[in-house]
């Protein structure tokens, strides 16, 4: 979940561009699969978290049918938050099994 | 599109059309991407496998996301109407309960399977002697039959036995008993649970001393001691032994339905040497196992084949017989099957109906969402996605309904049980099981789409296209006009013609009812007590002894105070005893002993006429000196004289009941009244009444019967009865006792038990439809206020409004009733057979019907007529 927010932090993508940055991101470990994708877009567009974008990209580079979703102020805001948390359980995991901080 | 494209987009169609409608075409376009990337063949089937996985996850979670908003969404809708709720709830609680209740007697009675097993190949013999009535056979036909036929497996026979258990220390208990070949339960494939079952040489008349008890005696008498096997058992002063007990699982439908009550089998024991195995003796119940690859005409004709054999073999013992075979299950359980699936039809035609009110609550409800429907439209709602938004909420309204009519079946089920009729078999074993279960969910959930989909539909065809703008803008209620009135007019139409047929079915019943009870029985039940009485043991072993016996009995009994008359005989009128014999006429031989005309014969004691009221019409009655050694004299009714000595005088003629030859001619000496003797229902038979002390037969069990002056309870005699039996000899049980009144109650008690619960079906349906057409017509009124004012405004008067309101409510109302007449007509063979006396298009009964739906239907219109009436034209011009 947080890998779409973070896969939109640098700006908005369609859903292909989406699963295409997680997959770099994550050295080809989490490949995301379209039925799972969408459920995720849907959920994050409903909770208010991304926003479809109105501005296309120059016509000939776009394919009509693609959506492009970027975050919104609140996703952007529940992105760091949730980065913080993971930080937060890292560094109490680090001193816990690895004696240091 | 390729292949592969073409199975992508039929994989996602998995997924909810909501989902499909919003990211179906990226997901498409995603996926033709992904297909160029993978590389070959293994990346295309590499490709395939996580897609798959994928949308299979997806799916199920996506569809639950909607429902959990839907159920959210439409708890909170209902939750605003709560009274709308809750009248809908309630109303299909009691649909569905009714209807849960009727279906496990249904399911119980009619549907479970039989005890036994291949139970469809079990059939019960019957010989026909060409008198239409298939009946009991002879133990010298059932031997022929036995060894002589070649299409079944086993055949067994049996007959009825009373038995009077003695042990020490525990009081002396009479059971309902039946004696069977040793073959009886192998033939219908039951085992005993305990000891072992009847053998060849058990089934001969000097080793047959020995019982199979049921579980319930083993349980009652021998605290399911496991050790009674062997052990010896005086029954009828005679000592038996214990060779087994009966599975607890073993519900003998056979033994049952045939001797009512039985708890204890014994073998037969005849051989046909016997007397009672006499050719013309037919007192023996025959059942058979069908062989496999047989049918049931092969057999029939098989054993129709041995008969004509016999027939030609002794032509004076048999007229011209035919077998008759009944599977079991038809023979035991059939007569339940129309009383059954009349009340199971008439639940359905309920809960139809509530469906159908039910709808009309939500068409008015709907037609306040109009708005509501027309913004979700607007915004891009798809009417797929609104459609299953309401079903939902018919489903949470039916969910719950549903619930709480389960909960209300299960004790209706419990009431059915305990007040049922005894004549509905298996009623005992009926229960809420998990058949009964699946029916109430199944019946709720259909319930829900039924009523949910119309104001659905309805609301969804109102806002499609351009109307859903207007509908925004003007904010109009359209469906109080000629539309919306249109679907609640066919709705109120539906309700009063299913209650018109449930009326119609229960006034049919009503009237069957009232003229049986209005059918003279030819005595007077009212203020007699019976008491049935069996002796046994050996100072009961001859006629003189018996007789004193019962005379005894018979004075004491009739110097109780208030006694008016004490009388005897061997054979209750209307109880279902049977005890027919043929006769003949001195100088009149007939032809074919066997075709004889069969009389019901009452060997009677004491004052019986003036106990059971019957008048004496020519003649005399039996006096003292009618006695053992004074001349055979017979006492015969009404209809027997006439038919038989028509325009004659019968007194002083001789006639011989049955043969034998002990069994003298009988001079006729009184003609009395005939008396209805096997059922209120059915013809007169002839009857002959002999003096039970001149009787050639030996019998020791009669009922006494004790007529008590007017006012006075007959059941309040019981215990001094009781009391005056013991004190002639406190070993002899009591086998029944109560009032004739209770007799022909328990005759009437299936029909009572039908009538009851139609007329109660058909008052709830009726309630049904004018209260739904009274609030289908309130709120058109409410609707309609404008117009009315403007009508009013330009000169109409209260009769002018009243009149508009009442034809536009009575139109449907006229085509409901005109549509149940045909219904009910057409459906008049599903009541046929319970009827009597009416038949079932009885114009009298249709006549009232629609008289009464159509006086009800206008009180309904009426209110709201008035109401429309009185509305100041001011204010309905301002609304």
């Amino acid at each position: 979940m947080l890998q779409v927010l973070l896969a939109l932090a640098d700006g908005e993508k369609h859903g292909y561009a989406i699963i295409k940055e997680v997959a770099r991101r994550t050295g080809g470990k989490v490949v995301l699969r379209a039925g799972t994708l969408y459920a995720v877009i849907k959920r994050f567009v409903d909770d208010g978290l991304l926003e479809e974008s109105d501005e296309r990209p120059d016509p000939a580079l776009d394919d009509e049918r693609r959506r492009y979703y970027r975050l919104s102020d609140r996703g952007r805001k529940v992105a760091v938050a949730e980065s913080e948390r993971l930080a937060a359980t890292l560094k109490q995991a680090r001193v816990k099994l690895f004696g240091r901080s | 599109m390729s292949l592969s494209d073409r199975f992508f987009r039929a994989l996602m169609r998995l997924l909810p059309a909501e989902f499909r409608a919003d990211y179906g075409r990226e997901m498409e376009s995603q996926f033709r991407a992904e297909q160029r990337e993978a590389a070959g063949v293994t990346g295309m089937m590499r490709l395939w496998v996580a897609t798959l996985g994928d949308v299979i996850r997806t799916a199920p979670a996506e569809h639950l996301d909607i429902l959990s908003r839907d159920l959210s969404y439409a708890i909170r809708m209902l939750a605003r109407r709560p009274a709308l709720a809750l009248a809908t709830v309630m109303t299909l609680a009691l649909g569905i309960g009714a209807n849960t209740a009727i279906f496990s007697v249904v399911n119980g009675v009619l549907l479970s399977p039989l005890p036994y097993p291949d139970a469809d190949r079990l059939v019960t013999i019957q010989e026909d002697q060409s008198d239409g009535e298939p009946g009991t056979t002879g133990f010298f036909s059932f031997d022929a039959l036995r060894s002589q036929q070649q299409s079944f497996d086993r055949l067994a026979a049996l007959g009825g036995w009373s038995a009077v258990l003695r042990a020490d220390g525990q009081d002396t208990e009479r059971v309902n008993g039946v004696r069977v070949t040793w073959e009886y339960f192998r033939t219908l494939g039951v085992t005993p649970a305990l000891g072992r079952d009847f053998e060849a040489g058990d089934d001969h008349p000097d080793h047959r001393r020995i019982v199979l008890l049921s579980d319930g005696l083993w349980r009652r008498r021998f605290n399911a001691d496991p050790g009674v096997i062997g052990k010896p058992i005086s029954i009828n002063s005679v000592t038996y032994t214990i060779a087994g007990v009966m599975p607890r699982s073993l519900n003998e439908l056979v033994s049952g339905r045939l001797m009512p009550g039985s708890e204890i089998w014994t073998p037969l024991g005849y051989t046909t040497a016997l007397p009672p195995s006499c050719r013309s003796c037919r007192h023996i119940q025959v059942i058979g196992r069908l062989r496999d690859g047989v049918t049931m005409e092969q057999a029939q004709a098989d054993a129709t084949r041995v008969y004509q054999s016999l027939a030609r073999q002794f032509p004076t013992d048999y007229a011209s017989p035919a077998a008759v075979l009944t599977p079991i299950r038809d023979r035991f359980l059939g007569p339940a099957r129309p009383v059954l699936m009349l009340l199971w039809a008439a639940v359905g035609l309920l809960l139809l109906m509530a469906c159908a009110n039910i709808a009309n609550l939500l068409l008015i409800r709907a037609s306040e969402r109009e708005e509501e429907v027309a913004i979700r439209r607007a915004l891009g709602v798809s009417p797929s996605r609104l459609l299953r938004q309401f079903l939902t909420e018919s489903m949470v309204l039916a969910v719950i309904g549903g619930a709480i009519g389960t909960v209300l079946a299960v004790w209706a089920t419990r009431v059915l049980v305990a007040n049922g009729p005894d004549e509905i078999p298996r009623l005992q074993e009926v229960s809420v099981s998990g058949r009964v279960l699946l029916y109430a969910i199944v019946s709720s959930v259909i319930t829900g789409v039924i009523f949910g989909m119309a104001p659905a539909r309805m609301l969804l065809s109102r806002v499609s296209g351009g109307e859903a703008a207007a509908v925004l803008t003007h904010a109009t209620r359209t469906t109080a006009g000629p539309a919306g009135w249109k679907h609640r007019a066919v709705l109120v139409g539906i309700n009063v013609a299913l209650s018109t047929v449930l009326l119609i079915g229960s006034g049919l019943l009503i009237r069957s009812f009232v003229t049986l009870l209005e059918v003279d029985p030819g005595f007077d039940p009212h203020g007699v007590l019976t008491m049935e009485v069996e002796l046994s043991g050996q100072q009961y072993a001859e006629l003189p002894q018996i007789a004193s016996f019962y005379d005894r009995l018979a004075a004491s009994l009739a110097s109780l105070p208030g006694v008016t008359a004490v009388g005897a005989t061997t054979n209750l009128p209307l109880t279902g005893s049977i005890d027919q014999w043929g006769i003949t006429i001195e100088g009149r031989p007939n032809a074919n002993p066997a075709e004889a005309p069969e009389a019901d014969r009452y060997g009677v004691e004491a004052d019986y006429f003036a106990a059971m009221q019957v008048p004496l019409l020519r003649g005399r009655l039996f006096t003292a000196a009618d006695g053992p050694g004074a001349p055979p004299v017979v006492v015969i009714g009404k209809t027997m004289a006439e038919r038989l000595w028509p325009g004659e005088d019968p007194i002083g003629r001789r006639i011989t009941l049955a043969g034998g030859p002990n069994n003298p001619p009988r001079t006729i000496v009184g003609v009395v009244g005939d008396v209805r003797h096997n059922g209120l229902h059915l013809p007169v038979s002839y009857q002959a009444y002999m003096p039970q002390s001149q009787s050639p037969w030996l019998q020791s069990s009669m009922a006494m019967l004790i007529r008590v002056g007017d006012g006075q309870d007959p059941a309040s005699l019981a215990a001094a009865a009781r009391e005056r039996l013991r004190a002639i000899d406190p070993q002899q049980p009591i086998i029944r006792m109560r009032s004739y009144d209770t007799i022909v109650s328990t005759l009437m008690a299936t029909r009572r038990f039908t009538l009851v619960l139609l007329a109660a079906f058909a008052g709830t349906a009726l309630l049904l439809a004018i209260v739904g057409l009274y609030g289908a017509l309130s709120y058109v009124v409410t609707q309609r206020q404008r117009e009315i004012g403007v009508r009013v405004a330009l000169g109409a008067d209260h009769a002018d409004i009243r009149r508009l309101v009442i034809v536009q409510g009575l139109r449907p109302v006229a085509i409901g009733i005109a549509l149940g007449l045909v219904i009910a007509a057409a459906a008049g063979q599903l009541i046929a057979t319970l009827l009597y006396g009416v038949t079932a298009t009885d114009a009298m009964t249709y006549g009232v019907t629609l008289t009464a739906v159509a006086l009800s239907a206008t009180l309904a219109c009426w209110l709201p007529a008035r109401k429309a009436a009185m509305m100041e034209p001011a204010v309905s011009l301002r609304s």
